[in-house]
């Protein structure tokens, strides 16, 4: 029989892959040493090569992959398949709640007895409208499948079939363990590349030392080495399609199941719901039934035309997908998630928000932005501040307007309406936007985020940028920015602090509490000021089961105009040097309000930050202008919205 | 001892354990073919209690096709101790025969129900019903599929049994080779269900 005879090719051809990966690590062993050897005569001449000099370039290269392997094996294993599926955003399926999902409870049960293998956990991606699915999980007593709604209510039963025999067809094989094994090991030979990146980091002051030659020689062969397990993994990934394919034939006793929800999956491509919605999708790519037209190399599965002509042994076209069982193509959310949210309020909340706010979000916008990536991650990249030659200047909207050197200057007379006119600030911001070593970066930090004007906190901040030569120079930079260029080199400063290793970002977050509590009193604008930015350094929070506890815009919005961040606002807006009541420092609930806001879906900040806008200012107190607006830009930042315009 | 001795030493340590090896294999694959033969057994049950639950939803609507009602339920009670006898006794000659033979009848009376639900529309549209059909379809598939996995269980089995080396092993232990299950004991059999709803 056919199937039995693709089985054992893809077999051997995936050994014959695994083969190449140890050929692989053994050549980078010998590049490594012989670049190393190369580099060496080229600089010191005729000395000879020290003790050990070999055996320690074998020794780093060969710890750092099968030690990083080793790691990441281990941290894969912990998580489980269960854990894999809650991340993409699948609800686990134990009661079915309609015919389509007790349909697909039974599949898998027959296939299961097909197969001969314990029944998955199955989860159900209620989110997706394409057709797609996964199984996750290191043994096949811990697997989960995921399958998306889309594939639910597009494919047939012979065709559901086929998908969770492909996809019993991995367990079957142990592609699971395989599949992270091999990224293990590919995790294992980026190490090479980050040891030569790390060899390259600039010291406190800016300066490289010697060693970055040899960093550069690891950083070069270590990423062709990264590259190249890619490349293997990626040819590894596809023998293992194809074998599943052959195993979900053996199991269905059937082609066209199988076959039919690839041409379905072909035809879908062409249409955006054919990709899957979660944020998360590319680092599921290897595991789904097909990861969408990419690289040649790189692609984890093989092309669609040539599996199905594989499997049904003859060409094929695109078939149209849509929606059986009488489900409108055009409703691919459920809409219950955001009318339950919007409901949930209390009504005496909802009256101080302006009419329309929650209206006016779009539904979808609700339920899809519960698993967004949390504020952070959301952030245009900042290149890293280690580049080598000359920095990159700062991709992304939010800091394009601070451009270093001359190119600064004009575009900081247009934006800023308070800069003097004739003041040169463009050479000043160039200067803060070169700083690379972690201590004069977190100085200037310090500057920016909490102004020196008092002498207290002038003589902390000296102490905090002590050893520092040229610590007075950024003071000076800093003290020459108008206020809102100030917040821009302040914005630059925190978004690559925040790429920076967990080790700089909290000594920056201890330097601006000590900065803060160098003062007797406490102002409302400094504790905004420093709020914002602690709430900027603190780690990504990981999505993972925190999608039902996400506030409502309208709570949001609400708890910004009454709760502890309401009084705290009010009270920097109108005059940012007004000493604080005891009862308004409470730093606790602040950061807890604050964890709430980085919940929001993305996609209901905007709104949120428009009806605090609204929102008519207090009574009696007329708000300061300057401090008005930089708390606008603090609390912009806060909620990871676009900044308002100058006005 | 010489080195010739502790090379043949050597060689029959490693023919031993390969032997035990290879035994061991054996068994764990024909208690492979009892289990997937238990699996056939625990589906076909999974039909027979579902079929009245199918009935008792069918005679709401067909009151005038009882006879069809009354032969599906008949079919289903004789299949069931069919069964019954074939688990008590399944060594005796012929309980495997008439086990086969009950089925075929119930599948002949269930094509006919199903056919006459065809010609009910509200019958069709029932909710009940619908759900019955899928898990009707389901079974069915199930005992297919278990009749599969007990087929592909025997060709493992039967091609470690006969194939050099291990069938020396095979024929001093007693392992005979299994029989496959044909799919079609009667012609009746061979009418699919059908669940066309």
């Amino acid at each position: 029989m056919r199937f039995r005879q693709q089985q054992s090719e893809a077999q051997t051809a995936s050994r014959r892959l695994l083969l190449w990966f140890a050929v692989l690590v053994a050549a980078l062993v010998v590049a490594v040493n012989a670049a190393l050897a190369g580099l060496y005569k080229l600089i010191l001449g005729t000395l000879p090569f020290p003790a050990y000099f070999w055996a320690t370039n074998t020794g780093v290269v060969l710890l750092l992959v099968a030690g990083g392997a080793w790691l990441e094996t281990e941290r894969l294993r912990s998580g489980g398949g269960a854990l894999v599926a809650r991340w993409a955003g699948g609800g686990l399926l134990s009661e079915p709640r309609d015919g389509a999902e007790r349909r697909l409870l039974n599949v898998v049960d027959e296939m299961a007895l097909a197969s001969g293998l314990p029944r998955p956990a199955v989860y159900l991606l209620e989110r997706e409208p394409g057709i797609n699915a996964f199984v996750a999980g290191w043994t096949p007593q811990e697997a989960a499948l995921a399958v998306t709604r889309g594939a639910l209510q597009r494919l047939t039963r012979d065709e559901l079939q086929g998908l969770v025999a492909h996809e019993f067809g991995h367990i079957r094989e142990g592609d699971l363990p395989l599949n992270m094994r091999l990224l293990a090991l590919v995790w294992g030979l980026s190490l090479v590349h980050g040891l030569g990146v790390e060899l390259m980091q600039p010291d406190d002051e800016g300066r490289r030392p010697a060693l970055s030659l040899v960093g550069a020689v690891l950083r070069t062969l270590g990423g062709l080495g990264w590259l190249a397990g890619r490349v293997l993994q990626a040819a590894v990934s596809r023998q293992r399609e194809h074998l599943a394919d052959a195993c979900a034939v053996q199991f269905t006793r059937s082609r066209d199941g199988l076959g039919d929800t690839l041409r379905k999956v072909w035809f879908l491509q062409r249409q955006p719901e054919g990709r899957l919605a979660s944020p998360h999708a590319e680092a599921l790519a290897a595991l789904l039934l097909d990861d969408g037209p990419r690289r040649r190399w790189l692609a984890t599965h093989p092309p669609l035309p040539e599996r199905i002509h594989r499997i049904t042994g003859r060409p094929a076209t695109p078939l149209p997908a849509p929606c059986l069982d009488g489900h409108p193509d055009d409703e691919p959310w459920p809409l219950g998630a955001a009318a339950g949210a919007a409901a949930s309020v209390p009504q005496g909340v909802l009256s101080t928000v302006p009419p329309g706010v929650i209206a006016a979000l779009p539904p979808g916008a609700l339920a899809a932005g519960c698993d967004a990536a949390p504020a952070g991650r959301a952030m245009p990249a900042m290149p890293r501040a280690d580049a080598p030659v000359a920095p990159h200047p700062p991709s992304g909207s939010v800091t394009r307007a601070v451009a270093p050197d001359a190119a600064a200057a004009p575009m900081a007379a247009r934006l800023d309406p308070y800069a003097t006119p004739g003041e040169d600030t463009g050479p000043a911001v160039g200067r803060l936007l070169r700083l690379h070593g972690p201590a004069e970066r977190r100085a200037g930090l310090l500057a920016c985020c909490l102004p020196l004007e008092r002498p207290a906190r002038v003589q902390a901040w000296r102490d905090a940028a002590r050893g520092l030569a040229h610590a007075h120079c950024i003071a000076g930079d800093v003290a020459q920015l108008p206020p809102r260029l100030r917040l821009q080199v302040r914005e630059s400063l925190l978004a690559r602090t925040r790429a920076a290793p967990s080790a700089e970002r909290r000594a920056a977050r201890l330097a601006l509490r000590r900065l803060l509590a160098a003062e007797d009193e406490l102002r409302a604008l400094d504790l905004l000021r420093y709020a914002c930015a602690v709430h900027r350094l603190q780690p990504a929070e990981r999505t993972c089961g925190e999608r039902r506890d996400a506030p409502s815009p309208g709570a949001a919005a609400a708890a910004l105009m009454h709760g502890p961040w309401a009084a705290l606002i009010r009270a920097a807006q109108c005059d940012g040097d007004a000493v604080l009541p005891r009862s308004l420092a409470d730093l606790h609930a602040l950061r807890r309000h604050a964890r709430d806001l980085r919940r929001l879906p993305m996609m209901g900040r905007p709104a949120v930050f428009k009806a605090w806008r609204a929102a008519p200012p207090d009574a009696g107190r007329a708000p300061d202008r300057r401090c008005a607006e930089e708390v606008a830009w603090l609390l912009a930042e806060l909620l990871d919205v676009p900044r308002p315009d100058g006005e | 001892m010489s080195t010739a001795q502790i090379v043949a030493g050597a060689i029959v340590a490693v023919v031993v354990f390969w032997a035990i090896g290879a035994y061991n294999r054996l068994v764990r694959l024909r208690n492979a073919i009892a289990n997937a033969y238990a699996q056939i057994d625990v589906q076909l049950k999974r039909r027979h209690d579902l079929i009245p639950n199918i009935v008792e939803v069918a005679r709401r609507y067909l009151q005038h096709e009882q006879d069809t009602l009354e032969r599906v339920t008949a079919a289903r009670n004789q299949a069931r101790a069919a069964a019954d006898i074939a688990r008590s006794q399944p060594t005796a000659a012929g309980t495997l025969g008439s086990l086969a033979l009950a089925e075929g009848v119930l599948d002949g009376a269930m094509a006919r129900l199903m056919a006459v639900v065809e010609a009910y529309p509200e019958l069709k549209a029932d909710q009940h019903l619908r759900e019955l059909a899928e898990e009707l379809t389901s079974t069915e598939n199930k005992v297919a599929f278990a009749r599969q996995l007990f087929n592909d269980a025997v060709l493992d089995y039967n091609n470690a049994a006969q194939q050099v080396p291990t069938n020396v092993v095979a024929s001093l232990g007693g392992f005979q080779v299994a029989a496959m299950l044909q799919a079609t004991q009667a012609p009746a059999e061979r009418e699919p269900v059908r669940v066309a709803l």
